[in-house]
């Protein structure tokens, strides 16, 4: 191999399934060779992204092959699910956004991910991995290997993996995370093998993988919300590489963590509450070359790998098998917890290892396991090393239930009758247990092999669907009425990967309940399997699956697509036109991608079923070349080859940066009447005979620093896109579209109890529930929903806990709020509220230390 | 407790499969590895080296057949495997086979479209050849950690092999494909 500049393509996760690979979290090079050691995990760089955002790009001649009515809309419907789900991580700044369908020589310049579909020998299923350059970036506290590259590779014929199936989007969500810098781990995670999996559809991350991508990629809110555990794990004084830590609450959730070569290792994304801390060893490798579990082994500076550590009897902490015996952590919020340490003892090949649970919620075995507490099969079968011997449950083997929600009765552990290779576990519910995942701990002699989420305890049946009824409602919407059984008002309708918005439900026949949606915009014939998912992770492919309910859409033709301007040249900022014939744009729907990464679309603005602007960024570098046009609105998949040509750049050019800036906060929300900053490419000393107009308005520039032209929006300029042109001198920037905000929010008032306003006589108590009265949340008619609100108190993040609309004026609400123990305390601190990037004036109140 | 009498319960995986596959594992026992493999041989590694193909790099292994327990083999065939270092590239998937050159292995074989010859479940499909001390061979394979329920028959799919002497995976699988060839 040369030396000098490198790409590795490390740790690349193959999903072959069994047992091949479960390794550690993050493919990881060490800055030293010797202690104390310092991680420098792969991953995306995102300030070296136009917009911090990752884009993904879908190989347009999709699979060979598909399951019987299977579409590629359908298998794409699932893909962008999928990077939804890691895209929707609140303690992530990853966000990943779809970039277009791409053929074989798009170029691909700035880092992101491909998906393809290849040719792959039977056995495997899938394959994904990142790409890197050796070099190791950023600071010396927080050094980073570039992701400059990542590959997800499907089978090309998927004739045997219907889209629709909980397998193929697990599979797809679990390669995903591997692009972005996960490998394996072993706490029945999103990124847990096969095996030990215990997400589904309705569930699909666990807060191991939530820890683990926010470690990558964490925002403000991750050391803020989250708890750590750190020790040590040694052996006679030595430090054990890989040993794997993992913390577990009663509750259900997991997190774990890799010792480093000195065997320190740092449990992050831990919410807070109660813990057991256990240590286990991982299985041995598969492949010669390979670390514990096949685990892609950390590397030093001259690339050696650092070799895994010894096997070890698995501890509970303080140093017991016993759970019992164990101590329980607290774990708080922007706490670390330091020495939690394990001296752990030696031992031979594991006995017990990679346990599979099933239930049977209706005729089929189900996995993971969930039991019905008011159900009839109380129990759950079982296979894996260990478990059974000659058609018998291993002797002396003890099947041991974390926390109190379930016991396993004396004679609760035998040999699945129907199958004696497997084990059967029954158990006896406590009637005041709540719903959720529960582990369980196998233990024989002193073998102990806990598995995280193990099962999930659940209070009725999973949903099912009997049939789908389209039909026209009265304002000739095209609807849908999910007749089954199992519904709650909570229960989340799909097609295929595409949510379907539930606007009624009807419980009142239990035998057939109705929930009316409104189906994802569909192409012509396209068919869609339909499916209800419950909160408590139940999916009605559970009972559904060998006939599971479809919707065909019929709209005739099919649409077709248009772009204006036809080219661009390479480091220009445009506005660009699409329009479109047979068409269903939607405004938050739609996406727009050219299907190279030299293209960049930052935002698109839908105007009608048919029309739709978009603000485009073609790179400096990008080479002369055609490129593609893709427009994604549900299933309406349209694309339109040699769509936009890349010319070379215009080094005169004119260009402006459409994304203006509020001066006042700093944000990217800017309204009519108020000032904001656009940035240009050009010296400002050149700026001569400036002209600014907003839709053909004309703005009034107030004045020219470095930082950028400062000017006054037009009043009369209505929210929503405004086409913004700039004219200096002779040059004339291309049309870039603005986004005009309504007015920043008013705080009005803050009360700590109904009618007692905060103030030096009743000022707020850290700890307190506070009510926040403020005036212009939104604009008239549009809801804001509580997650895109925030609350800042003394520079601390609140997430409200509801809003209530005021009886009296429609255009004022209250938010309700409990005041964080960490906020400082003063007489004159400021609250400001957040909806989106628009941010009121600060409101200052009094606060003091809890009472 | 009631325990639940279950008289007949179709066992299966139902993560999603229409057809009632047995698993979303992909998990290929020895049977299926024999029907599926349009080639199966025992050879030694002879040569390799690697080719950067768009974003993916191939390594190709030139194998030398010693035995041809299945299908065609050509005196000098290259076997493909994903990854590798090629142009200053490098490319590691992680529990890919690592075949060395000069040993002995038992390789499951399947030519694709492509006309690419790839090794079933990579490294399900490679048993690595070595003494048994005794003066015979063993066909050794990397253990699994699962088991699967076959749907059809609901019993245990047992985890195929390990360590097995290689006349006796030989007679596996020459039984296995001779009455395929017989019909």
């Amino acid at each position: 191999m040369a030396n000098g500049r490198k790409l590795w393509l490390a740790g690349v996760a193959l999903l072959l399934f069994p047992g091949s690979a479960f390794p550690g979290y993050y493919f990881l090079h060490y800055t030293s060779a010797t202690g104390p050691f310092t991680p420098a995990p792969e991953k995306f760089d995102l300030t070296a992204q136009p917009d911090g955002m990752v884009r993904y790009f879908v190989a347009a001649q999709g699979p060979s092959k598909l399951a019987p009515g299977d579409s590629f809309e359908s298998v794409l419907s699932q893909i962008r699910a999928a990077a939804d789900i890691w895209s929707g991580i609140q303690t992530s700044a990853l966000h990943l956004v779809f970039g277009g369908l791409s053929s074989g020589s798009a170029v691909r310049s700035t880092p992101g991910i491909d998906v393809l579909f290849d040719e792959l020998p039977p056995g495997v299923v899938a394959m994904a991995g990142p790409t890197v350059k050796g070099d190791i970036v950023g600071s010396p506290g927080s050094p980073f290997v570039p992701i400059t590259r990542a590959v997800l590779i499907l089978q090309k014929d998927l004739s045997e993996q219907p889209s629709f199936s909980q397998t193929f989007f697990s599979t797809v969500v679990h390669e995903m995370g591997h692009t972005l810098g996960l490998q394996h781990s072993m706490t029945s995670g999103a990124m847990s093998t096969q095996v030990t999996r215990s997400t589904t559809r309705s569930e699909p991350l666990s807060q191991d993988d939530i820890a683990a991508l926010s470690w990558l990629y964490p925002t403000p809110e991750f050391a803020t919300r989250t708890g750590t555990l750190a020790g040590r794990v040694t052996m006679n004084g030595s430090g054990v590489h890989l040993a794997s830590v993992v913390a577990i609450s009663p509750g259900g959730l997991a997190v774990s963590a890799l010792t480093d070569p000195d065997g320190v290792y740092r449990l992050s994304g831990l919410l807070p509450g109660q813990y057991y801390v256990y240590v286990h060893p991982l299985p041995a490798a598969l492949q010669q070359g390979l670390g514990p579990a096949d685990v892609v082994l950390p590397v030093g500076p001259g690339g050696s790998a650092f070799p895994p550590g010894p096997v070890f009897l698995t501890e509970f902490y303080p140093g017991t098998q016993d759970v019992l015996r164990a101590e329980v952590l607290p774990v708080a919020a922007g706490v670390v917890r330091q020495g939690i340490d394990f001296a752990v003892q030696a031992r031979g090949a594991l006995e017990l290892y990679g346990v599979t649970t099933y239930s049977f919620p209706g005729k089929y075995a189900v996995k993971p396991a969930f039991l019905n507490t008011n159900g009839n099969r109380p129990f759950l079968v079982a296979s894996g090393g260990g478990l059974t011997m000659n058609g018998a449950a291993t002797p002396g083997l003890r099947v041991i239930p974390l926390g109190g929600s379930l016991a396993v009765p004396d004679d609760g552990v035998q040999a699945y009758p129907p199958a004696p290779d497997f084990l059967q576990v029954n158990f006896l519910f406590n009637p005041f247990s709540a719903a959720g995942p529960r582990h369980l701990i196998f233990a024989f002699d002193n073998d102990l092999y806990v598995l995280p989420a193990a099962l999930h305890l659940v209070r009725k049946q999973p949903p099912s669907i009997s049939s789908v009824q389209p039909f026209i409602d009265e304002k000739g919407r095209n609807l849908a009425k999910v007749i089954g059984t199992g519904f709650s008002a909570s229960t989340q309708v799909l097609f295929d990967g595409l949510p379907a918005p539930v606007i009624s439900f009807d419980p009142l026949d239990p035998t057939n309940q109705i929930l009316t949606v409104i189906p994802p915009v569909g192409s012509s014939t396209h068919r869609a399997v339909v499916s209800a998912l419950d909160p408590d992770g139940q999916d009605s492919l559970f009972v559904d699956a060998l006939a599971p309910p479809t919707y065909i859409y019929d709209f005739g033709v099919s649409g077709s697509i248009h772009i204006n301007p036809g080219s661009l040249p390479a480091g220009s900022e445009a506005m660009v036109e699409i329009t479109g014939a047979n068409t269903h744009f939607v405004q938050g729907e739609t996406v727009v991608g050219f299907g190279t990464s030299d293209i960049l679309v930052r935002r698109v603005w839908v105007l009608s079923p048919t029309r739709l602007l978009a603000d485009v960024r073609v790179a400096p570098t990008a080479a002369p070349t055609v490129a593609e046009l893709t427009v994604v609105t549900g299933f309406e998949v349209l694309s339109l080859p040699c769509a936009l040509q890349t010319q070379p750049a215009n080094p005169a050019g004119l260009v402006v940066d459409p994304r203006l800036l509020n001066p006042i906060t700093n944000l990217p929300s800017v309204y009519a009447g108020g000032q904001a900053v656009l940035r240009v490419n050009i010296p400002v000393d050149s700026l001569v005979s400036l002209s600014i107009t907003l839709n053909d308005e004309p703005a009034i520039a107030i004045s020219i620093s470095p930082d950028g032209i400062l000017f006054t929006i037009p009043p009369d300029v209505g929210t929503g896109p405004a086409v913004l042109r700039v004219v200096a001198g002779s040059r004339t920037s291309l049309p870039v579209v603005v986004q005009i905000d309504p007015p920043p929010p008013i705080v009005l008032a803050v009360y700590s109890a109904p009618g007692v306003a905060v103030d030096a006589s009743h000022p707020a108590a850290l700890g307190q529930t506070l009510i926040v009265k403020v005036s212009g949340l939104s604009a008239p008619g549009i809801d804001v929903l509580v997650s895109q609100l925030r609350i800042t108190v003394g520079g601390v993040d609140h997430v409200p806990a509801g809003i209530i609309p005021s009886d009296i004026d429609p255009d004022v609400q209250l938010i309700q709020f409990t005041l964080s123990s960490t906020v400082p305390a003063g007489t004159s601190v400021p609250l400001e509220v957040r909806v989106g990037d628009r941010l009121s004036s600060a409101f200052l109140i009094v606060v003091v230390p809890a009472h | 407790m009631r325990r639940t009498r279950v008289a007949r319960l179709i066992v299966a995986l139902v993560s999603g499969w229409v057809t009632l596959h047995a698993t979303t594992l992909s998990r290929l026992n020895l049977d299926e590895m024999v029907d599926k493999s349009t080639a199966i041989v025992r050879a030694r590694v002879v040569a390799t080296r690697s080719e950067l193909r768009g974003s993916l790099i191939y390594t190709f292994y030139t194998i030398q057949p010693l035995e041809r327990w299945k299908g065609t083999v050509s005196a000098s065939s290259e076997i493909v495997i994903l990854g590798g270092e090629a142009g200053g590239v490098r490319q590691s998937f992680a529990g890919s086979p690592q075949l060395a050159i000069g040993d002995e292995y038992v390789f499951f074989l399947w030519t694709g479209q492509s006309g690419l010859t790839q090794i079933m479940g990579l490294s399900q499909g490679v048993f690595r050849i070595q003494p048994d001390g005794r003066g015979g061979y063993l066909a050794c394979r990397a253990a699994s950690t699962e088991t699967l329920l076959d749907p059809k028959t609901g019993r245990v799919v047992y985890d195929e092999t390990l360590r097995m002497p290689l006349v006796e995976l030989r007679s596996c699988v020459k039984n296995r494909v001779a009455p395929a060839r017989a019909r």
